[in-house]
C-alpha cells in the first residue's frame, strides 16, 4: 500500500468538503428519515474527512476544522431528535463554511 | 440569429473554454434580461454579476457539480413588501426571474455563448459570499462561457404528449 500522494493539501481539503456540505444540504428533500438519511451520510463524511485533515497536520486553521467537526457530531445526532433542527443545521454548514472560506480568500 | 433556431439549439453547458466574455457582450446580456416582461413592471430583479475568478471559484464551492466558469450571472429579486401578496408576490418574483433568465440564455446563445440554469446552491452560502441583503431572495444562478463541449439535446416529449386543445387532456390536433 502506497501512501504517496494520497494526502491533498488544502485545498482540496476545502474543496472536497464544500461539496460534500453543499451537497448534504441541496440533497434535504423533506422530514422523513428516507429524504434526510441521503444527507446524513454526506455530513457524516464531512466529519470524516475534516478529521483525517486534523490526523494529517497540515492544516493551518485547525481551531476552525475542530470546531466544524464538534457541530457535525452535534448535528448528526439531531437526526435522531430533531428533524427541522437538523436541516437548519445542514443550511447552517454551508454558511460556517462560506464564512471561513471567505476569511482564507481574504488572508 | 432566427429565435427558433436559437430556442431548440441553444443546450445547457458544463465544460467552457478558459477564456473571459467581455463586458460589452455581459452588458448585452443584461440589456435583454431587462426587457423581459415582468409583473406589474416593478423590474424587480437584479442581476450579480460575477467574473472575478476568486469570486467565482468561492461561490461554485457551494453549487455541487458546477466547476470551473468564465462568469457567472445571479438572478436575484428584491422582494416587494406587500404583506397580504406573501405567496402570490413570491411566485411573482420567482416566474420574472425565470423569464429574464431565459432572455440571458437565449441572448448568450445569439452571441456565441453558452450557458446553463443552476438551481442548486447552498443559498446561505451564496448570500454571505455576495453579500445579499436579507430582504432579496436569489432565484438562478446562470453560469456564462465559450462551450468547450456541444452536448447532444436531449429529448423532449412530443407537443402531443404536452398539449391539450381546449380542455386539459382533449388531444391537440393539427
Ligand atoms: C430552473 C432550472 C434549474 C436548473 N438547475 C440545474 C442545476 O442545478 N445543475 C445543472 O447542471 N443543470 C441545471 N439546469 C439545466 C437543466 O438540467 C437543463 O436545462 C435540462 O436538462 C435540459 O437540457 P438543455 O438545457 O440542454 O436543453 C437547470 C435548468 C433550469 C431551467
Amino acid at each position: 500500500m502506497t501512501e504517496k500522494g494520497l494526502l491533498l493539501n488544502e485545498e482540496h481539503f476545502y474543496d472536497m468538503l464544500s461539496f460534500l456540505v453543499s451537497s448534504a444540504y441541496l440533497m434535504a428533500q423533506g422530514e422523513e428519515f428516507e429524504e434526510l438519511y441521503p444527507s446524513l451520510r454526506l455530513i457524516d463524511g464531512a466529519n470524516r474527512l475534516t478529521k483525517y485533515a486534523l490526523e494529517s497536520g497540515g492544516l493551518e486553521d485547525e481551531s476552525w476544522a475542530r470546531l466544524f467537526s464538534n457541530e457535525c457530531e452535534k448535528g448528526l445526532k439531531l437526526m435522531e431528535t430533531d428533524k427541522e433542527a437538523f436541516t437548519e443545521f445542514l443550511s447552517d454548514s454551508t454558511l460556517m463554511l462560506a464564512k471561513e472560506m471567505i476569511g482564507r480568500e481574504e488572508d | 440569429m432566427d429565435l427558433f433556431k436559437a430556442i431548440q439549439e441553444r443546450r445547457s453547458i458544463r465544460k467552457y473554454k478558459d477564456e473571459p466574455i467581455d463586458d460589452s457582450a455581459l452588458e448585452k446580456i443584461l440589456d435583454a434580461a431587462r426587457w423581459a416582461p415582468n409583473a406589474g413592471n416593478y423590474n424587480s430583479w437584479r442581476f450579480i454579476v460575477v467574473t472575478s475568478p476568486t469570486q467565482n471559484k468561492l461561490l461554485l464551492h457551494f453549487c455541487p457539480g458546477i466547476d470551473d466558469v468564465p462568469a457567472a450571472i445571479i438572478v436575484v429579486c428584491t422582494k416587494p413588501k406587500q404583506k397580504r401578496l406573501k405567496e402570490a408576490t413570491r411566485l411573482m418574483c420567482m416566474a420574472d426571474c425565470a423569464i429574464a433568465t431565459q432572455n440571458i440564455v437565449l441572448s448568450a446563445y445569439s452571441l456565441n455563448i453558452g450557458s446553463c440554469v443552476v438551481v442548486s446552491f447552498a443559498d446561505k452560502a451564496l448570500r454571505e459570499i455576495l453579500d445579499i441583503p436579507e430582504d432579496v431572495q436569489p432565484y438562478l444562478l446562470v453560469t456564462l462561457g465559450y462551450a468547450a463541449e456541444t452536448p447532444e439535446p436531449p429529448a423532449r416529449l412530443p407537443i402531443s404528449e404536452i398539449a391539450f386543445r381546449n380542455d386539459y387532456g382533449k388531444e391537440w390536433n393539427t
